[in-house]
């Protein structure tokens, strides 16, 4: 019943926060000296073809009514139309989503299954030298760059060790497209070579992207745990005698795994952002590669976009996350 | 070593549990402190012996040095035994401690019941796990995690039975439900079953009454001691208090500074004490007559009237709307006459505490009137009650922790007065001055922070911070629970001081009967959000009319008497104070 009305709730705030978010990235994005116009008409067009492309765009219209005629746009689900590649912004970001997520799901996926046994790890071994050492590993991680470390690795494993390709998605055109996700559509194609061939492209995105998650969700887990393992109900269940793998890794890591899962909802808002960076850097056919492209551009609705698919996306994580936390601690 | 058994035989048997010349000490930051200190301590099968002391002690790193659950980090044992049947625990692996002894011979009994069961599993799941592990028909020399269906089986008829036993009668129901939807009472009971589970041959029981209300502690020392009796099991039952240690121990050893200072037979300790810090212990105790305090001067009159008050907290449903309410207080009458001590009584969740954050205005009244020295205050905006409050004053249970860590106390003390006076710097320093005298601390304490100061002066700072604005009605909210005897005796001393120096009234909110019994000149008995009984205290004690004032009072371990635990009997179901709307009306 807290659950329903939870999700009810959030869902009720969905629209609004989505639309206050449409409204600051809108006029951050306008009032930025640019004009996108101009340099998609070329050096050579006269001022009447620029005034034209103008008004065809209706970017000549005052700009608290372009606004409002693209919220209404997009009520009627039309993103508009990119003056870059000319095409509807909605087809864009579809192509381009599932390679996103894919790499954003490997991420999180790799930070949580690495962070979370190496931060509970770190708490029973406390103040030893293996603790010490995780603590340099994460503090370099939240410090490096990530495009730094995105070059550092092709150095070291494409271009020295040539262990893993250097970019790219895949090697020639991959699967069929049925969910967008390679790995996935390899698999149900039945096709080993396709899905080898887009893991190994996975290996160093994934890798530069979760470095930095893996370490925030490594010590937000270390510090749940720390907290537990001072409870009074560890110290009745060692005073019981339960087996410590026990006390650890079922009672203790419930309790630490509060903190962890809010925290996983953070990293992928994070990690999103990273994309932006990580793709441009692998050559990553993704949303993240498509933003860099659009704000070089200027091109407004492609902007406007993908900071509505990022935005709903999060708050959806954020939510998902609400209500899993609702079943972890039945005291809500 | 000899047992007396029931039919006069005497039978001389060896201890269960000997420990000889046990040093334990523990890492600080300026070296080993010694914690425990050559102790001896031994005790017999089937046997009930008391490990009395005040905080700091030693009792519970004796109690945890048995168990072998002291800080792997910071405890050091540097000498002694431990032998349990001649097994020197100090010699045996962790591991095998742990599998074989550790929840299987000797069981725990924690003090604090709510927080010592995981919050996140059900009571039946976190049963099952430790029968799971440490069921009678699993062999103790098993480290296999196998849980084989027939046993599981029997383990879940064993808990239900025993849940039966510690008088919890729904057991399939509790068993689905998690810690935080049960009682405090309920809880100590559960762990008491957890505790007889595997069979032990001896239980440590840490305190296990400490958090409980006075009805519900003589029904637990009831239990724990009928059910370990019954079985032979020994018992080690660590108390500060000397009133818990009469009723439920066979057995009484005194520990002072990590030393046993005293072993003797629980009626000769309290009719005959040898050592004398053991009398000291028992003159601390507030015992015997009532209030001898001068009562107020004359009748001047009330200097608080309670008129009809009633602070009910709205219950909501899901989407916020109100579907009953809780009756904190309900329609509840009181008069506070000037000069005296008026002690509210009650146990856990009777309103007691709201009573006096309502008087305060911290939460906002329902309904009636509050008259102070004159002028109603009920209804006063914020605003026009603050010149009001310095008149009234509140503290907390600890006034030491509302002191701001980063502040000097001579910070903390000279804010109530640029708050609320006009006074000149001079003139602020002087009163800040006096008042510091007035509880014993020496005028340097000024430029202290509070993390420099003791505990204890903590409280007399936090009291002082109060009397600055020279307060004539102080409401003392359980001021002296979690004390040790000795220190309660010192700072009801110090309240008592003050009263005669400052004029004061108080109000003095408490759980311990005991206490106020000494130091009330009246007290008012709360029950489920009414005050169903006020009178002088001797007569109250003497002759109470209301059936839950008798109640109440047949529960207080009565030292030297005859036992609680074989007198009292418990109230039927108390009333309810929650009352639900009607559907359809939103009243």
């Amino acid at each position: 019943m807290r659950t329903l009305v939870l999700v009810i709730n959030r869902l009720l705030w969905f629209v609004p926060t989505l639309v206050g978010l449409m409204i600051i990235t809108f006029t951050i994005s306008h009032i930025i000296p640019a004009d996108p116009v101009a340099f998609f008409a070329g050096e050579n067009a006269t001022n009447e073809q620029i005034e034209e492309l103008r008004a065809r765009y209706g970017f000549d219209k005052p700009l608290h009514i372009q606004l409002i005629n693209y919220l209404i746009g997009v009520t009627q689900g039309d993103l508009g139309v990119s003056i870059y590649t000319q095409r509807p912004i909605s087809e864009d970001l579809l192509s381009r989503l599932p390679a996103t997520m894919e790499l954003t799901f490997m991420a999180v996926l790799l930070s949580t299954v690495v962070g979370i046994p190496l931060g509970v790890i770190a708490a029973v071994y406390r103040n030893t030298m293996f603790d010490h050492v995780l603590r340099v590993i994460t503090v370099s991680g939240l410090a490096i760059a990530s495009f730094w470390l995105a070059i550092l690795f092709q150095l070291l494993f494409a271009m020295e060790l040539q262990i893993t390709p250097l970019q790219g998605r895949i090697d020639g055109w991959g699967p069929e497209v049925i969910t967008g996700f390679f790995l996935i559509d390899s698999i149900i194609a039945g096709d080993l070579d396709s899905f080898t061939n887009a893991a190994a492209h996975l290996v160093l995105p994934t890798l530069t992207l979760a470095f930095p998650a893996m370490a925030t969700i490594m010590r937000f887990t270390r510090a749940g745990v720390l907290d537990a393992i001072n409870s009074n109900y560890v110290l009745y269940e060692q005073a019981m005698g339960f087996p410590s793998r026990i006390i650890i890794w079922k009672y203790v890591l419930r309790n630490a795994l509060i903190g962890t899962v809010t925290q996983i909802g953070l990293v992928f808002g994070i990690l999103i952002a990273g994309t932006v960076v990580v793709e441009a850097v692998y050559d990553w056919p993704g949303l993240g590669l498509y933003a860099v492209e659009a704000i070089l551009n200027s091109d407004y609705n492609a902007i406007m976009g993908f900071t509505l698919i990022t935005g709903a996306f999060f708050i959806i994580i954020n939510l998902i996350v609400d209500i899993i936390q609702g079943v972890i601690d039945p005291r809500n | 070593m000899y047992l007396i058994l029931e039919q006069g035989e005497v039978l001389v048997t060896d201890p269960l549990l000997k420990v000889r010349e046990l040093e334990v000490s523990f890492k600080t930051d300026a070296g080993l402190t010694k914690v425990l200190d050559k102790v001896d301590f031994d005790i017999l099968p089937a046997e009930i012996k008391g490990l009395v002391g005040e905080s700091g002690c030693g009792k519970t790193t004796l109690a945890r040095s048995v168990l072998g659950i002291l800080p792997k980090n910071s405890a050091v044992i540097s000498s002694g035994t431990i032998l349990f049947e001649d097994t020197d625990l100090l010699k045996v692996p962790e591991k095998s401690l742990a599998n074989s002894f550790r929840g299987r011979t000797v069981t725990f009994i924690p003090q604090d019941p709510f927080s010592s069961f995981n919050p996140f599993f059900t009571i039946g799941s976190q049963m099952m796990e430790l029968m799971k592990w440490k069921s009678p028909e699993r062999s103790a020399q098993d480290t296999s995690s196998r849980y084989e269906a027939s046993r599981k089986k029997n383990d879940r008829k064993r808990i239900i039975e025993l849940l039966k036993q510690v008088q919890l009668p729904d057991a399939e129901g509790i068993m689905k439900r998690y810690p935080h939807e049960v009682s405090g009472g309920q809880r100590q009971r559960l762990m008491i079953a957890m505790a007889l589970l595997p069979e032990p041959q001896m239980i440590i029981a840490d305190e296990p009454t400490t958090a409980l209300d006075v009805t519900i502690q003589a029904q637990i020392l009831k239990l724990i001691r009928n059910l370990t009796v019954e079985r032979g099991v020994s018992v080690i039952f660590t108390t500060h208090d000397l009133g818990v240690a009469y009723e439920i121990c066979d057995q009484i050893s005194v520990m002072l500074d990590g030393k046993i200072v005293e072993n003797s037979d629980s009626n000769k300790f309290f009719t005959n004490p040898r050592h004398s810090y053991t009398k000291k212990l028992l003159n601390s105790l507030p015992m015997g007559q009532a209030s001898a305090l001068k009562k107020s001067k004359d009748d001047d009159g009330p200097i608080l009237q309670i008129n009809n008050l009633s602070k009910w907290f709205s219950i909501d449903n899901v989407w916020n709307k109100r579907i009953g309410w809780l009756k904190a207080i309900d329609d509840v009458s009181l008069e506070v006459r000037k000069g005296e001590i008026l002690g509210i009584v009650g146990e856990s969740g009777c309103g007691k505490s709201t009573l006096g954050k309502t008087v305060m205005g911290i939460h906002p009244l329902t309904a009636g009137q509050i008259t102070f020295e004159g002028s109603e205050i009920g209804h006063l905006k914020p605003s026009e009650a603050r010149q009001l409050r310095r008149r009234l004053q509140y503290t907390y249970q600890d006034p030491g922790s509302s002191l701001d860590p980063r502040w000097k106390i001579g910070r903390s003390l000279l804010e109530p007065l640029d708050i609320h006076t006009e006074l000149s710097l001079a003139e602020k320093q002087q009163r800040v001055e006096e008042i510091l005298a007035a509880v014993n601390l020496p005028k340097t304490h000024l430029d202290l922070y509070p993390h420099e100061i003791s505990g204890g002066q903590q409280r007399r700072v936090g009291l002082a911070r109060i009397l600055t604005l020279h307060p004539s009605l102080v409401i003392l909210d359980e001021p002296t629970s979690g004390l040790d005897v000795s220190v309660q005796a010192t700072i009801l001393k110090l309240f008592s001081d003050l009263r005669e120096k400052f004029d004061l009234t108080y109000i003095f909110i408490s759980h311990d009967l005991s206490v106020v019994k000494m130091f009330c000149n009246r007290v008012a008995v709360m029950y489920f959000g009414k005050v169903v009984e006020v009178n002088e205290t001797k007569k109250l004690f003497e002759k109470p009319q209301h059936p839950y004032t008798k109640n109440l009072l047949s529960s207080i371990p009565n030292i030297g008497g005859k036992r609680v635990i074989e007198t009292f009997t418990p109230m039927g179901a108390p009333p309810d104070q929650v009352e639900y709307l009607n559907k359809g009306n939103n009243a």
